[in-house]
């Protein structure tokens, strides 16, 4: 299978023996311990520029787009009025809701696909979508919507859960751990960039780790189930850069 | 513009579960754009995010017309809307969905001048009295 980045990597060359080489470690043949949090950081921004991107497009908001909306706004009003508390529904609400909701779609979208990455994966799967809700706190009101099973990471899974299979905890923590901010632990394989990325990548992007930035200290925003799903999880990540500095 | 109709029951014939749902098809046209070229996604994501657009709509829906509810008024607007997403923690969205009512509200309620313009139409409607974005002129009675 090929090493695609991400849609929005730093599309840098591959690393020599084509292992997945962290970000940053330009030619070099082993991995040096990378901080996570950077990767974090990594991903928050590209999450902003996401959001950016949004509050662009919504600038250039044309007459033309609120009469031709990617989703239909009577199917819209029929779903908000099937509570029966709703009364009446201004005309200005499903039209806000349609943009609303392909924001939602986009959001989610990415962060399932983020999980597909981690996984090797081109196809994103139903196992994604559930992931990437149990994940992010915001969509907490999704989790009886797609049942998170307790399947196992996948092996050669970017976070390193390989072989444990400990890594994943149904009902409990979630497997990445994720903090409110809701990315996981993750170095994007690094392979060829991709040829085409979704319009809000930002081309320019320069990882914080590059610049030889100082460690940030993020520890305090990770959660307590997620160092214990990571601690249980590293077991068997010898090909992956080592777990974060911090104790385990 | 406001519509005058009342809430209950959806009163969808035949009890056609897709009406609970948003298209498929315009589901996975969105979701294609977070997704890489060469990316494909399986049925069963699409069907599970589906389900999620419904569940999210009523869940900022609930919130919006609980606020209506207390505020005693009977009409869920967009400021309500927003107003939810950011309470229940979408905060991101507000922003651009702030700019898009806006723009929305100026297209649609921007008052005809009374020198000679055009409805988005492109029909002159100095004529008629109603302002309306999409205008009603042509069935209008004047």
């Amino acid at each position: 299978m090929d090493n695609q980045p991400l849609p929005y990597s730093t599309g840098q060359p591959p690393a020599p023996g084509g292992a997945p080489v962290v970000p940053g470690v330009s030619g070099s043949a082993g991995p040096p311990p990378v901080p996570h949090h950077h990767l974090l950081q990594q991903q928050q921004a590209q999450l902003q520029a996401f959001w950016a991107y949004q509050r662009q497009e919504a600038e250039r908001a044309s007459a033309s787009d609120f009469k031709n909306h990617q989703l239909p706004l009577a199917r819209i009003k029929k779903i908000m009025k099937a509570d029966e508390d709703v009364r009446m529904i201004s005309a200005e609400a499903p039209v806000l809701f349609a943009k609303a909701c392909e924001l939602f779609i986009l959001e989610l979208t990415i962060r399932s696909w983020l999980h597909a990455e981690e996984n090797k994966r081109r196809t994103l799967q139903r196992n994604d979508v559930a992931a990437a809700i149990a994940r992010t706190d915001v969509f907490d009101f999704l989790v009886d919507i797609v049942p998170r099973e307790e399947a196992k990471e996948e092996p050669g899974s970017a976070l390193g859960f390989a072989a444990s299979g400990t890594g994943v905890v149904g009902g409990g923590g979630a497997p990445g751990g994720a903090p409110a901010a809701g990315m996981p632990y993750y170095y994007p394989p690094m392979g060829q960039p991709a040829p085409m990325m979704p319009a809000w990548h930002v081309p320019a992007w320069d990882p914080a780790w590059q610049q030889g930035a100082a460690d940030v200290d993020h520890s305090g925003s990770f959660s307590e189930e997620g160092q214990a799903g990571f601690a249980a999880g590293h077991g068997g990540a010898d090909s992956f850069p080592p777990a974060p500095p911090r104790s385990e | 513009m406001s519509e005058a109709e009342s809430g209950g029951g959806s009163g969808s014939g035949g009890g056609k579960d897709q009406d609970r749902f948003l298209p498929i098809a315009n589901i996975g046209r969105i979701m294609r754009r977070s997704v890489p070229e060469n990316g494909k996604i399986a049925k069963d994501a699409k069907e599970s995010i589906q389900e999620c657009v419904s569940e999210f709509i009523s869940f900022i829906t609930s919130e919006a017309s609980d606020k209506c509810m207390k505020e005693r008024r009977k009409t869920i607007n967009g400021d309500d809307i927003i107003w939810s997403l950011g309470t229940l923690g979408f905060e991101e969205y507000v922003e651009p969905l702030k700019i898009y009512l806006k723009n929305y509200r100026e297209v649609s309620f921007r008052p005809p001048p009374l020198s000679s313009s055009s409805c988005l139409l492109g029909i002159h409607y100095i004529m008629c009295s109603t302002a309306k974005a999409q205008c009603a002129c042509l069935g209008c009675l004047i």
